[in-house]
């Protein structure tokens, strides 16, 4: 085949994922090693995904007329990992002017052109948590997202029901931003504190004067006018409702004790701690409380206040009835997140299976989708990762990657180019180049530290 | 001593400007025109994309088109336009520019003490702002925009996130009814934060966007309340959110700012989410979105700002592995650019309707782009139909305006060739009836071929201001359409740096300030070229005007 022809049926696929991103499909995925999670391993077992959804999971299967045959033989079959901490997908990370912008939403800044989506994909990752950034006390709205890669409609990425959640932070990155930054609270860990509850008693008075409103503004002779609109507020109350579960960056045990005692004294029970690398010495103190932990593997010492941890971390935390999960926080660990997990084998002797929880149905959990994703389950979303080998093993290599029964990697046609919209603008140089930093945790905030 | 001399001559420069100041600025205004009434005789008139007519008459009278025909009676008083193989177009119109405004000049990072409770005016929420207020008629941008053959616009405050409110504006005129079409045309916003304080980020932006109009439905409700009854708490007055009344009542359009297909898609967001009525202007990337824009029925301006398309050559020298990945950028590279160019001739295909607009837009990259997109597939008649009919259909102004035809305003492009052919010069144009003369740019040199007046190159000068004059040279040199100059005094040696500079037909314009011995005289002038000599006239405040000529210094 030609140069022209080729580059013309490329240009021709493409086109058409665009134009299918909102569709589900159906597959088959035959014979293959099915680790579903919540129900054991499955030999010569085959998958069957209808309108984006698992229908059957059993051997010899009968497939509907058009569906999509995969051989499995000799693969093996597990639910899309599912990476709780991540910041690919969006255009804006922090908005770092406020200690406190508990009204912005990542999912208002979703980016589908972003290529590192397909690069999670062809890690096996289905889902990720596209947080906000750990610039201030109270971050913003965070969108769980679906790797639809090939659409143009930031909307498609969303994740279609996935509860709320928002993003807090502790310690030095908020007291450096805004402390450091701009000379106003929090500028310690105390003050970090008194963010938070400060926030809360605003939201909690400005929630008492909306009830107050509704409850009276249709009454003959009412004289009250409708409280000043303040999303900021809105959300906080939502918090204090129990609709948004918290995602709090966080590292010393001290501060990680510390909001599990604000969140009591409000009322809040949904709380997950990312990184939270000194977890392991309040992990009876998180499993007590119900919160639950997104860790690293083994990444630590990149500022002062995590260097005290270890590679044990996600075992202690799991043998003592934490919800754990292993994330990223990176564009590019989130590509081999398989092996992130498997590090949990070798430090503290996870079984397989607690293992693979780790990346599946755990972080599902952390993001309250757990009905709906993180197992192999008839009825569950079509999101399948399937591996040449075990995937904990360092030789397994990922073959083949669904999203609603649709095929959004498969290592047999994996093109070069995957930029969906291309810079016309660019000086075309065949050389290597770094183009993704691999922490955008503080992106967005370099303004506030220059001189 | 050199310095005595060049003071010399400017202190009777300036003395001799004093005396006669009243006379030259007598001479340096306008003449009213004879006669308002025109008849262009005998050319092809596109009276709308498709409809052409060739030895065709159109009168002007009181700023509209009186009548469009052949053999038309000429009225007494009208000036006679020889159109022979000359071709009318409507003026064009367009939909988003800053004509009229000052580009605000990128300051400091503002000092607020609290990032993130600025003032309305650092976080760029301006929403009550009327660009009318802060509208010149005479600034350069709305000559500059004429210049292209477009006399309608829709101009916008600059700034950030909510910059305040355009309106819809002739680009010249008699000036009787000033340049005002419809004031409050539009809410003008962007996705675009403030520096280094709230809202920063495009998160930032929208939750600001939707707290601002929520707080604008309930105080207008609040506000109708207490207005009508008694014993009420009284609502806050705040400007910010009233500005967002009209929008609310249907009356005023939003105009979204939005280039790439995410904001596109984050401006129906919003649109969807809170239910105001929407244009979008500047769009760059809408091809994925043709059936979403027509099925919304959405009034679209695509952006005439486009990426630069280089005629590279392809590096030939590459082999193996590394050429054929070489080569694989470059088609997707082009395959883009074809996306970009290609985007009137897709539209125009699926039927969606859409205007241009010029915000961003270099002038001299306009009709380049023009052409680029006709390559692309788009017809004269469909891109005419961008630059006129479509966009008065979608500002709702074509009771008045967008074709050549009875009774519409006299808006008027006349040029020398097809308007989308290479070889093309506007000649005049005509806004309500004024006519703009532009000289035939390209002439015939002695060797039979044709040669552009440019004021590139070395020239000497004579300034007169009616004592000793003053000699030296002018040096214009141009990089990319933009201009720059020094002009070299022979008394004492000195030169001074032009700046203003812009060349437009075969007129230049510049400022410059003369500094001697602690006096700062700020002139400006207008030099008409030849291809070997100018001549004009300078003048400053406090010397009215005078000549200057000079003829080319050849290399």
């Amino acid at each position: 085949m030609n140069m022209k022809l080729l580059l013309t049926l490329l240009f021709a696929s493409l086109t058409l994922v665009v134009a299918k991103a909102q569709e589900t499909g159906d597959i088959i995925i035959r014979n293959g090693t099915v680790l579903t999670i919540t129900n054991g391993t499955l030999e010569n077992t085959d998958v069957l995904i209808r309108d984006g959804k698992i229908s059957k999971i059993g051997t010899d299967l009968k497939a509907p007329n058009g569906a999509k045959e995969y051989d499995a033989t000799g693969k093996f079959v597990m639910p899309g990992i599912i990476d709780a901490h991540s910041h690919i997908g969006i255009d804006a990370v922090n908005e770092a002017t406020s200690p406190v912008t508990a009204e912005v939403f990542t999912g208002d800044a979703l980016d589908p052109l972003d290529v590192s989506i397909y690069r999670a994909l062809a890690g096996g990752v289905t889902i990720s948590h596209a947080l906000h950034g750990s610039a201030n006390a109270i971050g913003g709205e965070s969108e769980t997202i679906k790797h639809r890669y090939g659409t143009v409609n930031p909307s498609d990425l969303a994740m279609e029901g996935a509860p709320r959640t928002i993003k807090f932070a502790l310690g030095e990155n908020p007291t450096r931003v805004h402390g450091g930054g701009s000379n106003i609270v929090p500028r310690t860990r105390m003050g970090v504190e008194a963010v938070f509850r400060n926030a809360f008693s605003e939201g909690r008075e400005y929630m008492e004067a909306w009830d107050e409103y509704n409850a009276n503004k249709d009454k003959k002779g009412y004289t009250g006018i409708a409280p000043e609109y303040n999303r900021r507020l809105e959300t906080i109350a939502d918090i204090l409702r129990g609709d948004i579960i918290i995602h709090c960056h966080s590292y010393r045990a001290d501060e990680i004790y510390m909001l599990m005692q604000v969140c009591k004294d409000f009322g809040v029970k949904k709380l997950v701690f990312q990184h939270v690398n000194e977890g392991f010495k309040v992990a009876p103190e998180l499993a007590e409380f119900g919160a639950m932990a997104s860790v690293f593997s083994d990444w630590w010492a990149y500022k002062f206040e995590v260097y005290y941890s270890t590679a044990y971390n996600a075992a202690i935390l799991t043998r003592n009835g934490v919800v754990t999960s292993i994330n990223s926080d990176s564009g590019e660990l989130i590509r081999h997140l398989y092996h992130e997990a498997a590090k949990t084998l070798k430090y503290g002797d996870l079984s397989e299976e607690e293992a693979l929880k780790l990346i599946t149905i755990n972080p599902a959990k952390q993001l309250g989708i757990d009905d709906r994703v993180g197992s192999l389950e008839e009825g569950k979303d079509g999101d399948v990762a399937v591996f040449s080998a075990h995937p904990l093993s360092i030789y397994a290599i990922p073959e083949l990657t669904v999203v609603d029964g649709i095929v959004r990697f498969d290592r047999e046609n994996d093109p070069a180019d995957m930029r969906i919209y291309p810079d016309p603008e660019e000086d075309i140089e065949v050389i290597l180049s770094h183009e993704h930093r691999s922490d955008r945790c503080m992106q967005d905030t370099e303004f506030l530290f220059q001189q | 001593m050199m310095h005595t001399s060049l003071r010399q001559c400017l202190s009777m420069l300036l003395l001799t400007g004093i005396l006669m100041a009243g006379g030259f600025r007598a001479l340096a205004q306008d003449l009213r025109p004879v006669s308002k009434s025109y008849i262009i005789q005998n050319a092809t008139v596109f009276q709308a994309p498709g409809r052409s007519y060739q030895g065709y008459d159109v009168l002007i009278k009181d700023g509209l088109i009186s009548a469009v025909g052949q053999d038309l009676a000429v009225p007494a008083d009208a000036q006679m336009v020889e159109g022979d193989s000359l071709i009318v177009y409507a003026g064009f119109i367009d939909g988003l520019s800053h004509a009229g405004l000052e580009e605000p000049k990128r300051g400091e990072r503002p000092n607020v003490k609290d990032p993130g409770n600025p003032p309305d005016e650092i976080a760029g929420i301006t929403p009550y702002r009327d660009v009318r207020e802060l509208l010149k008629e005479n600034d350069k941008s709305v000559s500059d925009l004429r210049a292209l053959g477009f006399t309608v616009t829709h101009t916008v405050p600059y700034g950030n996130m909510l910059p305040g409110k355009g309106a819809i504006i002739l680009t010249g005129g008699n000036g009787d009814n000033g340049l005002i079409l419809r004031e409050n045309a539009s809410l003008y916003s962007q996705f675009e934060g403030a520096r280094g304080v709230y809202p920063n980020t495009v998160i930032g932006v929208m939750a600001k966007y939707r707290e601002l109009y929520k707080q604008a439905e309930l105080s207008k409700n609040d506000a109708s309340r207490y207005n009508s009854s008694q014993g009420l708490k009284r609502p806050m007055e705040n400007r910010v959110v009233e500005a967002f009344y009209p929008v609310i009542e249907n009356t005023m359009p939003v105009a979204f700012h939005a280039e790439g297909v995410k904001d596109v898609y984050r401006a129906y967001h919003l649109q969807e989410d809170l239910g105001f009525r929407m244009i979008l202007v500047g769009v760059k990337q809408g091809w994925d979105m043709a059936d979403k824009i027509k099925s919304s029925g959405t009034p679209v301006f695509l952006s005439l700002d486009m990426p630069e398309w280089k005629d590279e050559a392809r590096d030939s020298t590459l082999t193996g592995s590394k050429a054929k990945e070489y080569n694989q950028l470059f088609d997707r590279k082009e395959e883009m650019l074809k996306k970009y160019y290609g985007q009137p001739a897709l539209f125009s295909q699926q039927a969606v309707p859409y205007g241009f607009s010029t915000a961003g837009l270099k002038s001299s990259d306009f009709r380049k782009n023009l052409l680029k997109m006709k390559e692309q597939g788009a017809t004269d008649d469909q891109l005419l139909a961008a630059l006129t009919t479509s966009p008065a259909s979608l500002l709702g102004l074509s009771r008045w305006t967008g074709t050549v035809e009875p009774g519409k305003m006299a808006n008027l492009v006349v040029t020398d060739n097809n308007f989308f052919d290479e070889e093309s010069t506007i000649r005049y144009v005509f806004v309500e009836g004024k006519k703009y003369d532009f000289e035939e740019k390209k002439k015939k040199d002695k060797n039979g071929e044709k040669s552009e007046i440019t004021p590139e190159g070395k020239w000497t000068f004579t300034a007169d201001p009616g004592g000793a004059p003053a000699t030296g040279t002018i040096e214009i040199k141009e990089n990319n359409g933009e201009y720059s100059g020094t002009m070299n005094y022979d008394q004492g040696g000195t030169s001074f740096e032009l700046s203003d500079i812009s060349f437009s037909g075969t007129t230049l314009e510049f400022s410059v300030l003369i500094i001697d011995g602690g006096q700062e005289l700020p002139f400006t002038g207008t030099l008409e070229f030849t291809a070997d000599s100018y001549s004009g006239t300078v003048s400053s405040p406090s010397t009215g005007g005078f000549p200057i000529s000079g003829e080319r210094i050849p290399n």
